[in-house]
């Protein structure tokens, strides 16, 4: 196997855990995760943006390639497209309150504990091969595949440590 | 603009937010939003906080 192909295939790994940890939690509940009509608007909202952001990236790989600057390599841009498609959909949600459900409040902190969790993993990975010398963020100019473990953890701490801080501003707010 | 007709309706039944959110069936925040005034709900969420409220919908969303 292409040694390239493994960070992107960590990340998809990860976000399958992820959701398989979604899945065993929500499968436990009689009732399944609802979105009211504020919070679907919020999420087709965040779908746009989502959809913009990785288009507008694109755009900026185009331009790159059109002169020839090669900055990383193709299936390092293409996983942080998806990151960047993912972050931005998740952050506005979760800012919208429209990430979890109205009926699915309750497992935020196992989520965002989760996130966390795989985030730092990602890290120490990242971590590790940078203290054995196989990685290193930049190679002869371009971005490293390695760079993809430090985007991913980048990625899940954010998404962690943003439902907490959603939360947190969520039980402070008065109903005043 | 505020919906104030909304929140002294629901404090006249001595609901919070979070209650009248469930007897509707929505988050807390979308009872806060329609308050504060950052959102304006469809006419099926308007009927539904008026018959928790036992108000009618002019009591509650008509602006004179």
């Amino acid at each position: 196997m292409n040694k390239n192909v493994i960070p992107a295939l960590c990340f998809t790994a990860a976000l399958f855990i992820v959701l398989i940890i979604i899945k065993l939690i929500s499968s436990r509940r009689k009732e399944k995760v609802q979105f009211d009509e504020r919070q679907q608007l919020a999420r087709s909202q965040a779908f746009k943006h989502g959809f913009s952001s990785v288009m507008l990236y694109s755009i900026i790989c185009i331009f790159f390639g059109l002169f020839e600057v090669n900055w990383a390599p193709v299936y390092v841009q293409f996983g942080l497209a998806l990151i960047i498609g993912f972050l931005t959909f998740a952050l506005t949600c979760i800012f919208k309150d429209a990430y979890m459900g109205f009926n699915y409040r309750k497992n935020i902190f196992v989520y965002s504990f989760s996130c966390i969790v795989l985030g730092v993993l990602h890290l120490i990975i990242y971590i590790s091969h940078l203290q054995k010398g196989e990685a290193t963020l930049f190679t002869s100019g371009t971005l490293s595949d390695h760079a993809l473990y430090l985007f991913s953890a980048i990625t899940f701490i954010t998404i962690g440590v943003s439902l907490i801080i959603k939360k947190v501003i969520d039980s402070k707010a008065s109903e005043d | 603009m505020k919906n104030l007709k909304l929140k002294s309706a629901r404090a006249a039944l001595d609901l919070s937010q979070q209650q009248l959110a469930e007897l509707v069936g929505v988050s807390r925040q979308t009872i806060n939003a329609i308050e504060k005034g950052d959102y304006n709900p469809t006419i099926k969420l308007c009927t539904a906080i008026c018959k928790a409220l036992n108000k009618t919908l002019d009591d509650l969303f008509w602006e004179n």
